[in-house]
């Protein structure tokens, strides 16, 4: 009986002293590989192919898996490897699951962390191409473009086909026209500010009368720089003929240079200074005047 | 009295397919393996805490796939016992003496685990609804996936019971985890295999092999339900074929198999 | 004369390894009748190839050669199997099932209705005497308890013809004597009862014909009080007085204790004289005990005949 229970406590001491043992000794190695350099983790992904092969068939729930690995690692910012493997990840990520919209914005937020925009427009033209109905990826896009690269010319390409794939949607005609506007196309840009003031005309919920007091005030300064430019233009011309500036507007109509002199937003002419050879917009802003003229 | 014997066969096929089912809800590792799916199911929920986005998407991924994987898990190991542990415990020696062709012994028991594996499937898809509930995320489409994890089933169910029948479980096991894997990966052979081949010849050969390859992965319609794909018309019916065609195939040569073998 | 209940003609089985490596001659001919009336002893040493004949039989192996017939029916058909009960040796059951449970689903692949299985169940598990035990599962049974549980399950669909291997090994005394008493039961209402054992005393107890097999061969066969013959072979005489066997037709003294002794004669003229000699010497007889071939005899005599071939 007594020889029973101590070769049990005995056993069980053991199984307890090889747990402790297997215990230090893991402690011990992680020590040991903690002044390893990062980059010796070679994260290894296969490539799309064999990713699929290897999912089983199962490549949504794969492209998860990956994607919440791929969420913990490069949220890690003082990893040194940070963005070693994210092309490639990302890619295999896009190619188990094409219609993974998350993960496409997901890598191109990472991607503009330290401001790679060509990897930011690479990962969502990929989801572009692949998702021909998703305006959400072109609006993406298109904000990095508008917003922080300030590169409106590719902007407005953006929200051109974020526009094209979803036209119901204001906040994208609204930027669209802006980028537009930001990029010199002034007349396109006032026709969509003009459509957008008509689809709103009538609509007084909160957001109806934001887009139609934007579309307005867009209007009021687009038509505002399309004079100012136009004119600009013609007192330039006049300039360069007669080595000064026109005295009036009615001179510059007289000369030929312009048809018909352009009105400010409310039919009134605009204010001229012969001296600099500037207009101004002498009507103060009043959304009423505006729309009675447009 | 012939046609009564074909009467009796039927009244055979149930009686087996209950003990088969009583033989599983009483046994241990059916309770294990459901308890890993639940788990699998609960880990589901506890990752998409982790990722960015829509988290009802990831319960909706990695639970089907989750439910898909252990269902064929059950499959492949309560299958692969089904005939061979009868023969090894003895316990057939009592069953083939009565009057009964030994096909019905093997249809009885396959079917037998088939109910087994459906009220398991379904016991686990309306956990995953509750879950999907419980994220705003339910929808009915869970329930046509699981139609189609069950045509998945009902084939390596029939493979594993057509091993079962010729070889001892650890052989069975190893095929018919083999049968899986090709199953889900033949799909990539025109991606993979068929562009190492240089002669066009021998490129439509293998193509036409590639046709007769037992293809699983069409049978997962998981990856479309998360985008509420709708499934091509005329799809159901001819996969409920294919799933039919492939059954009977491999309970054909199981039944031939063990028709004249010799129960030492 | 009826068809005999089962007929075995040259039958062989054998038994092929792995890639054809090593054969096993498990049977080498073995021919019987069993007849439709009475209880047929199939006997032999292990390994005789008693159950690998018994498995060809109820369609568990295929027979190298040579044919079984049942009821002049060849032996698997299904129609012959709806009048057969088999009880493998030592039997093994689903565990997870009760004894009712299991009867039942024997029944049911008779395709017997329920009202009536239910019934029969009952009675079949009172008659093997384990009422009381119906809602146990298997696996607490003993060894004993399955027997039973088997021999009920045997005879579900109330066989004419039981086939019954080894169905007294691994029982008690009591246990032997209850499935005896079960067996001469089944005889009296008319069914043939073929089993196999290699214990003999059973065996001489309740068999009207027997077989012996060794070595896959059947080496004797007939009824059993031909093979062992009516006639006595020799008597045991003991008596009390003066052992001195001078004059006495047998010197073959088998004992001799505290003045009782014993001794062997081997005719009736010896056994005449003994018993006229003994009292004129004072002798008191005590017993005489006629002895006739035994079972075990004549199975030890035919296991030598066919290793000494």
């Amino acid at each position: 009986m007594t020889k029973g229970r101590a070769v049990r406590a005995l056993g069980l001491a053991a199984v307890f002293a090889l747990l402790a043992c297997a215990f230090s000794l893991h402690v011990r190695m992680r020590e040991l590989t903690a002044g390893y350099p990062d980059e010796y983790r070679s994260y290894y992904i296969p490539s799309s192919t064999q990713a699929k092969a290897f999912s089983l068939g199962y490549h949504n729930a794969a492209a998860d898996i990956l994607f919440i690995w791929f969420l913990q690692f490069y949220d890690w910012y003082n990893r040194s490897v940070r963005y070693g493997y994210m092309e490639h990840t990302f890619d295999v990520m896009t190619d188990l699951d094409p219609k993974f919209q998350e993960a496409y914005m997901t890598a191109a937020l990472f991607a503009f962390i330290p401001l790679k925009y060509d990897y930011v427009y690479k990962f969502l033209d990929k989801g572009i191409e692949k998702n021909p109905d998703n305006f959400v990826l072109p609006y993406d896009a298109g904000c990095y473009a508008f917003f922080s690269e300030k590169n409106f010319e590719r902007a407005a390409k953006y929200f051109k086909i974020a526009q094209d794939r979803n036209p119901d949607k204001a906040l994208v005609r609204n930027l669209y026209a802006k980028a537009l506007l930001q990029k010199g196309d002034l007349e396109s840009a006032l026709d969509y500010f003009r459509e957008l003031y008509r689809i709103y005309e009538n609509d007084t919920t909160p957001e109806g009368n934001y887009y139609r007091a934007a579309a307005v005030r867009h209007i009021w300064s687009t038509v505002n720089a399309i004079g100012e430019r136009d004119i600009g233009k013609a007192v330039e011309d006049y300039r360069s003929k007669h080595g000064k500036n026109p005295p009036s507007l009615s001179a510059i109509k007289k000369e030929g240079l312009l048809s018909v002199i352009p009105r400010d937003p409310a039919g009134n002419e605009f204010g001229y200074d012969p001296a600099s050879g500037r207009i101004t917009c002498l009507t103060p802003f009043d959304p009423k005047k505006a729309i009675g003229r447009w | 009295m012939t046609e009564k014997l074909g009467a009796l066969s039927l009244l055979q096929v149930r009686a087996i397919m209950k003990n088969t089912f009583k033989e599983a809800i009483r046994s241990r590792i059916f309770y294990i393996l459901m308890a890993f799916a639940v788990t699998m199911l609960g880990f589901a929920v506890v990752l998409s805490f982790l990722t960015l986005g829509s988290q009802k998407r990831v319960i909706l991924d990695l639970g089907l796939a989750g439910i898909s994987f252990f269902s064929v898990m059950t499959s492949i190991f309560v299958g692969i016992g089904l005939i061979y542990l009868e023969v090894e415990k003895k316990t057939i020696y009592n069953v083939l003496p009565k009057p009964m062709p030994r096909s019905n012994f093997i249809i009885g028991r396959y079917f037998g685990l088939m109910a087994v594996l459906g009220t398991n499937l379904l016991a686990m898809l309306a956990i995953l609804s509750v879950l999907l509930a419980v994220f705003k995320g339910f929808t009915m489409a869970v329930f046509q996936a699981g139609l189609f994890i069950y045509m998945e089933l009902a084939i390596i169910t029939a493979i594993a019971i057509f091993f079962s029948s010729v070889a001892s479980p650890v052989l069975s096991a190893i095929c018919t985890v083999s049968f899986y894997i090709i199953g889900h990966t033949s799909s990539t052979f025109p991606d993979i295999l068929v562009p190492l081949l240089r002669s066009p010849f021998q490129k439509k050969i293998a193509t036409w092999f590639f046709h007769l390859l037992p293809d699983l992965n069409i049978l997962n319609t998981s990856n479309l339900i998360t985008y509420d794909i709708p499934i091509a018309e005329g799809f159901t019916l001819r996969a409920l074929l294919y799933t039919g065609v492939f059954v009977s195939l491999l309970l054909l040569a199981a039944c031939l198999c063990f028709r004249k073998r010799d129960l030492v | 004369m009826p068809d005999p209940a089962i007929s075995i003609r040259g039958l062989k089985k054998t038994f092929v390894g792995h890639l054809s490596i090593g054969r096993i001659h498990a049977l080498r001919g073995v021919d019987l009748e069993v007849p439709s009336t009475g209880i047929y002893g199939f006997l032999g040493p292990n390994g005789a190839g008693k159950t690998t004949t018994l498995k060809i039989v109820t369609g568990l192996l295929f027979p190298s050669e040579g044919e079984v017939r049942i009821m002049g029916r060849p032996a698997g058909d299904n129609l012959v199997r709806m009048n057969l009960g088999f009880l493998p040796e030592s039997p093994y059951f689903y565990d997870y099932l009760t004894g009712e449970e299991l009867v039942t689903f024997f029944g049911s692949l008779f395709g017997i209705p329920g009202k009536e299985l239910k019934d029969r169940t009952r009675l079949l598990l009172d008659m093997v005497g384990l009422r009381g035990k119906e809602k146990l599962p298997l696996r607490k049974y003993s060894k004993g308890m399955l027997q039973r549980v088997g021999l009920a399950q045997a005879m579900v669909n109330d066989p004419q013809i039981l086939i019954l291997d080894e169905p007294m090994s691994g029982l008690d005394p009591i246990g032997r004597r209850e499935i005896r008493d079960l067996i001469l039961g089944l005889k009296e209402k008319g069914k043939t009862i073929f089993f196999s054992s290699h214990i003999l005393a059973d065996a001489e107890m309740i068999c009207d014909e027997v077989a012996i097999i060794v070595k896959g061969k059947v080496v004797q066969k007939g009824r059993l009080e031909e093979l062992l013959g009516k006639d006595v072979r020799f008597w045991d005489l003991s008596f009390k007085g003066p052992a001195d066997a001078e004059g006495l037709p047998s010197r073959h003294v088998i004992t001799s204790h505290e003045g009782y002794t014993m001794i062997r004669l081997d005719s009736e003229e010896a056994v005449e004289q003994a018993v006229s000699e003994l009292p004129k010497r004072g002798a008191r007889i005590i017993s005489l005990v006629p002895h006739k071939a035994s079972l075990e005899e004549l199975f030890l005599s035919s296991i030598e005949e066919r290793e000494n071939d």
